[in-house]
């Protein structure tokens, strides 16, 4: 497989999982059940789906599955070089968390009905992690390259930064 | 590619939203366990079927009816009638024996103080 092909995979796979979560996440009232049902199930499919394709291609670049490590932290903010070891931090946190709120889903369906609380609670903290992962790839991709026009020109700007 | 993957991601949701519509809309809307036979008997009345002992003795006579057993008879709905009247009038013996029981206990209550 090309890297092109992998990496039209895995937006396939972000968009599939994404769309999943979002869709499973604002059916999550009673009364739309048999939506949050099926695309909880979307979701979990999807996690299984990545860890199998992540185990199959494990010297791929893109497929493998994320590894975070603390050394790699401490190098990036050593250094700033390379690629930031958020991405990888933020995608083992999300598939992690997105993929224990779905098991506990689709586990308090039928066989642990006990586990209805534990599984709002951890989609109620997935749902953080989400965010925080937009906004960090938001920074990353654009979102940098603004504030640092947005700083620049403010510093301009003001008086006492010309003495 | 950050618009690329928002249009792709809100795409993938309008899809999976629609197919789970499709799927809540379907006869078992999303829940994967029906109702057990014996309780749908039970809710019928039917005899066969067994209940729990809270269903109103006039649903077996409707199951009666319903399961063509003795419907169409003159005679036999007379029969039902009169085995249906037998026992109302039993229940309101127990009733009143119930009501004139109490009033026996009240009195004997008296008569020892």
């Amino acid at each position: 497989m090309t890297p092109k092909q992998q990496q039209a995979l895995l937006l396939f796979w972000h968009a599939w999982f994404g769309g999943g979560y979002l869709v499973a996440y604002l059916t999550a009232d009673e009364d739309t059940y048999g939506m949050h049902f099926f695309a909880g199930y979307a979701v979990l499919a999807a996690i299984v789906v990545r860890i199998l394709v992540g185990l199959l291609a494990p010297n791929s670049k893109l497929l493998k599955l994320p590894r975070p490590k603390l050394g790699d932290l401490r190098d990036w903010f050593g250094s700033g070089k390379g690629r930031h070891p958020f991405f990888a931090w933020f995608a083992s946190a999300l598939l992690i968390v997105i993929g224990a709120a779905a098991a506990t889903g689709a586990l308090s369906d039928s066989l642990m009905t006990w586990l209805e609380d534990p599984h709002e609670a951890i989609s109620e903290a997935s749902l953080w992690i989400v965010f925080g992962h937009i906004a960090f790839v938001t920074f990353m991709y654009g979102g940098r390259k603004f504030i640092r026009q947005a700083v620049a020109k403010l510093t301009e700007r003001l008086p006492f930064t010309h003495a | 590619m950050l618009k690329k993957m928002l249009i792709q991601g809100t795409i993938a949701a309008a899809v999976i939203g629609f197919a789970a519509a499709v799927y809540a809309s379907g006869p078992s809307e999303g829940f994967t366990a029906e109702n057990t036979a014996p309780n749908k008997y039970a809710e019928a009345g039917n005899r066969m079927g067994g209940n729990n002992g809270y269903i109103a003795d006039g649903a077996r006579y409707k199951s009666e009816y319903k399961d063509g057993q003795k419907a169409g008879h003159k005679a036999e709905h007379k029969e039902r009638d009169h085995d249906y009247r037998k026992d109302r009038e039993h229940d309101r013996d127990d009733e009143h024996y119930g009501e004139r029981s109490k009033h026996h206990r009240k009195h004997a209550e008296r008569d020892n103080d």
